[in-house]
């Protein structure tokens, strides 16, 4: 155990993603209704008030929005230095994931092209993303 | 004269290790904001509060107060300091209460660290399960986040952020108060300042403080220090788009103080060019830049060049910060810009008095990127 912050599993709101991310898919809640993203989650859907909502899978690619390279550790079990990447999501546009960047950080760049990848730590797997292609089956 | 004005400021000393407590250095604040304003302390009627902390139950207590007409917490981070004048001034021209304190008292150096305090922050199941886990959980991270996305869209050069902290640290020299004064920051040290969430380096982040200070607010017609009192002419608050999500803001460069100073300038007839300084709340130096951007005391794009042209020091056209702000005075949450805007309108600043100061706009950013702004004007302008 690495003893660093993991989501819930169980959180509703956020269950289907992680079991997505287990079989090594992308995927987030979208609203049965009139199938806007929701996310980040919220219990009625911002677009048309509903209140039922189902995973929609994702291609696992998207385009660098904004970064920050970590240097000084805050969090107990992520030791620094460490990428924060946020990214655009290829399939549903205006939706974007936070998350960690494996490998490279020093090419970064507006629009640099990403892949999802899922990387078990202590029973889960966290959404991370890399821009080295190969990289991806091997992850996931 | 009517309307709400502020009647009394007082503080602590600013230190690293006050050695006292929260409660103790609130009391000390207090009691000089009375003395200052010329009531005893069990007159204040009105308390606006600060998220975890020192409740206004305590205070009562402590003070043996008489009555507690109004009373209110305001959960706006940073930004809650500007916008509780806004709640203490409604309460006082309403006649609800006579004296209402603003107060911001912390160890912030001495206690907790910043990601181990208890947090006010907005939806912290966001925070809990998709952020946290990836390492994003302090200020300097997420608005690393939003410096660089203006890097992208508007270009930001080193030597901008470094003017804004030479700067801060420049004025402090001018301020015995200032956790800085006699420890300055120079463009040398700035530069082999460690990184901390790039772009942001060690100087590029306020100081961390142990102190308390204290505004009492009440009617014009309540004053008993009467002629001198700066009014409180307009006061505006605002929130971004998804206020409690920065990942998925639609454009995370705009920010709350974009609709909160429209309004404010609305409110106060008054205009960006007609204020003689400007107190922003510099949490990081980027910060205090994509501030003057969004209350129209710059132009998108260009406060980074005209900040490192001395557009914006003491002695330039607008001063900012003559106390030394977040960066190098010390971190009241931002309450300590609004003593400093006082003093100023008092014409009580000494080496670093703005000449001649009648207008001064004061702004407060909180959170995940909520505004406040109020415009102060000193007493017979």
């Amino acid at each position: 155990m690495t003893g660093r912050p993991l989501p819930d599993v169980e959180n509703p709101l956020f269950a289907d993603v992680w079991a997505g991310a287990a079989r090594g898919e992308l995927v987030l809640p979208r609203c049965a209704a009139c199938r806007t993203w929701a996310w980040p989650h919220r219990e009625t859907c911002v677009g048309c008030g509903g209140e039922e909502f189902e995973p929609g899978v994702l291609p696992p690619r998207g385009r660098l929005y904004s970064w920050t390279q970590v240097a000084r550790q805050t969090v107990r079990g992520i030791p620094a230095p460490y990428t924060v990447v946020l990214v655009d999501l290829d399939g549903a546009p205006g939706v974007r994931m936070l998350g960690t960047l494996v490998g490279d950080a020093a090419e970064l760049r507006d629009g640099l092209p990403l892949h999802a990848v899922f990387t078990p730590v202590d029973g889960v797997h966290l959404i991370e993303w890399t821009a080295e292609l190969t990289d991806t089956e091997e992850r996931s | 004269m009517t309307g709400a004005v502020i009647c009394g400021i007082g503080q602590t000393a600013y230190s690293y290790d006050a050695g006292r407590s929260e409660n103790q250095l609130a009391m000390e604040a207090i009691r000089n904001a009375c003395t200052d304003a010329g009531i005893d302390a069990r007159e204040i009627d009105g308390i606006v509060s600060y998220p975890f902390a020192i409740s206004a139950e305590e205070i009562f207590s402590t003070l043996r107060l008489h009555r507690l007409d109004f009373s209110c917490s305001v959960t706006m981070g940073g930004a809650s300091a500007v916008a509780s004048l806004q709640h203490a001034a409604l309460a006082v021209t309403a006649g609800v209460a006579r004296y209402v304190l603003v107060l911001r008292a912390r160890t912030g150096s001495s206690g907790a660290r910043v990601q181990s305090r208890p947090s006010p922050q907005p939806a912290q199941h966001f925070r809990r399960e998709l952020e946290h886990p990836y390492g994003w959980n302090v200020p300097a991270q997420r608005y690393a986040m939003i410096c660089r996305r203006y890097m992208i869209e508007h270009g930001l050069e080193r030597e901008h952020l470094a003017s804004v902290a030479v700067a801060a640290s420049r004025n402090a020299q001018l301020n015995p108060a200032a956790q800085r004064y006699g420890r300055p920051v120079t463009l040398e040290k700035y530069l082999g300042g460690e990184v901390i969430a790039d772009p942001y380096t060690r100087y590029d982040c306020c100081l961390e403080t142990d102190g308390a200070c204290a505004v009492i607010v009440a009617a014009a017609g309540d004053s008993r220090a009467g002629v001198r009192d700066p009014r409180i002419l307009a006061v505006a608050e605002g929130r971004p788009q998804t206020p409690d999500d920065l990942t998925n803001r639609p454009d995370p460069l705009r920010i709350g103080l974009d609709a909160a100073a429209e309004r404010v300038w609305e409110r106060s007839g008054l205009g960006p060019e007609e204020m003689d300084a400007a107190m922003i709340y510099d949490c990081f130096t980027f910060e205090l830049l994509h501030q003057l951007e969004s209350a129209g005391l710059a132009p998108l794009g260009r406060s980074g060049e005209l900040f490192a042209a001395g557009h914006f020091d003491l002695g330039g056209p607008l001063p900012v910060n003559p106390h030394g702000g977040l960066l190098a005075e010390g971190h009241l949450s931002g309450l300590n810009h609004v003593l400093e805007a006082v003093r100023q309108l008092r014409n009580e600043c000494g080496d670093r008095q703005v000449e001649g100061a009648r207008h001064i706009v004061v702004t407060g950013w909180g959170d995940l990127g909520d505004g406040s702004i109020a415009v102060l004007s000193g007493a017979g302008v």
